[in-house]
């Protein structure tokens, strides 16, 4: 048991060098936080697709207009939201951003085979998310057609499920990332 | 490299512009879902008692005011309440104190029947000109009360009786009287049918939610969205 947590320590260790080589490197660190601008947004519209299109092809607004527009509900998140939402959607597109940027740097480095079983996680963690991130204090959300088949009608079970769905994408995110790291360290400098 | 990344983040933006851009505009009939939640009437009764006709418009803020905000809520929501205490704030002192905006409260209460009891003291306040300081007083209350501690599960418990309500408004209403037997009586049950079905066609699918310069808002959303909304209504003046 001692020797499988040793394992996993140093793995991580190896894992997070990696990252934090991958991030060093302008384009990347630039790439990453555009994942991470659209998968926060992706997110946090999710409930209001009608208004973000409304926004993005109004000709009335000028493009920084809508830039503030969306960088703004990133700003005011944790004020728009509960805090445990409001971290739940910041940890799940940062892992997210992060995620795809090292999942680039692998392929570009190491290639798709050796990368194809590890990074699985990535894109049914977002598709749990999106689902997950519109607020459901109240009423609705896009889970709740889902969840109301299923026999569930309480708002308050919706919440906890949709956080509870955030954590659990973020969880699988972690996981292709400890993988990812790992990959990556192994690219020559 | 930097070709790979930019090619990703195309890849990535031009999905999510491309399910902005297809995304097919909200064709659901909720009204269904909403009604059965209301211990109002009968779901199927809804559409023959609203009343569309008399129903007085709940407004805070100048009624002359060009631009309307309409806020669909429930005085026992949390997130209705936050917003109140938040965005709902900003508005009224940047928008509504101005004259440029008034917000027209319609009620959407799903959360019990006390809900259903507050929404019609709305209508009882708004009979004696005292529909803002309602508004106010009621949220203010469950938020100093519940959700202030952090009991968000008061949501679902009988919280506002008859009684809170006379409470809470004892000192702007002039005929108290009048006021305890509104809240009694279930006539203006009519008016709240009418707030759901209009919810519906509004796509409204929970609370708060929001019409705003033609567009509906659902769920809490930061003041930068109302602020950018209004400003485009305002230009067009």
């Amino acid at each position: 048991m001692k020797n499988k947590i040793e394992l996993f320590l140093i793995k991580s260790r190896v894992s997070a060098t990696g990252i934090g080589r991958v991030l060093i490197k302008p384009h990347y660190f630039l790439g990453t936080i555009i994942f991470i601008f659209l998968a926060a947004n992706t997110i946090i519209w999710s409930l209001n697709f009608e208004l973000a299109r409304f926004i993005i092809t109004e000709p009335a607004l000028t493009v920084a207009d809508k830039l503030n527009f969306f960088s703004s509900s990133l700003r005011d998140i944790f004020t728009t939201y509960e805090s445990n939402q409001a971290l739940g959607i910041a940890l799940f597109s940062v892992l997210f951003g992060i995620n795809i940027s090292v999942l680039i740097y692998v392929l570009k480095n190491i290639g798709l085979k050796k990368i194809a079983k590890q990074s699985g996680a990535s894109g049914a963690g977002l598709i749990v998310a999106i689902l997950a991130g519109g607020c459901v204090a109240c009423g609705t959300s896009l889970l709740a057609p889902i969840l109301v088949t299923l026999g569930a009608t309480s708002s308050i079970f919706l919440r906890d499920v949709s956080l509870w769905l955030l954590w659990v994408s973020s969880a699988l995110i972690l996981l292709s990332l400890f993988q990812l790291g790992q990959l990556a360290r192994t690219v020559q400098a | 490299m930097l070709k790979l990344i930019l090619a990703t983040a195309a890849i990535v933006g031009s999905v999510f512009a491309l399910f902005l851009l297809t995304a097919p505009e909200s064709t659901q009939d909720t009204r269904f879902e909403a009604s059965d939640t209301v211990p109002l009437d009968e779901t199927d009764k809804i559409e023959e008692n609203a009343d569309f006709d008399n129903r007085p418009a709940l407004i805070i803020g100048s009624k002359n005011a060009p631009v309307t905000l309409v806020e669909y809520g429930d005085f026992k929501c949390p997130a209705c309440n936050q917003f109140h205490h938040s965005v709902g704030v900003q508005l009224r002192d940047e928008y509504v104190e101005s004259g440029d905006v008034k917000i027209e409260f319609r009620n959407y209460p799903f959360l019990g029947p006390d809900s259903g009891l507050a929404a019609r003291g709305s209508y009882c306040a708004n009979d004696q000109g005292v529909f803002q300081a309602y508004h106010d007083k009621v949220y203010e209350y469950v938020w100093e009360k519940f959700y202030s501690k952090g009991n968000l599960g008061a949501e679902f418990e009988d919280i506002l009786t008859t009684g809170t309500l006379q409470e809470i408004m004892k000192d702007d209403i002039s005929d108290t009287a009048t006021f305890a037997s509104c809240l009694a009586s279930k006539d203006y049950n009519r008016f709240i049918d009418a707030d759901l079905l209009l919810g519906a066609d509004d796509g409204i699918t929970g609370t708060p939610g929001f019409v705003l310069a033609g567009q509906t808002i659902t769920g809490p959303s930061n003041y930068n969205t109302f602020k950018t909304l209004i400003e485009l209504e305002l230009r067009k003046l």
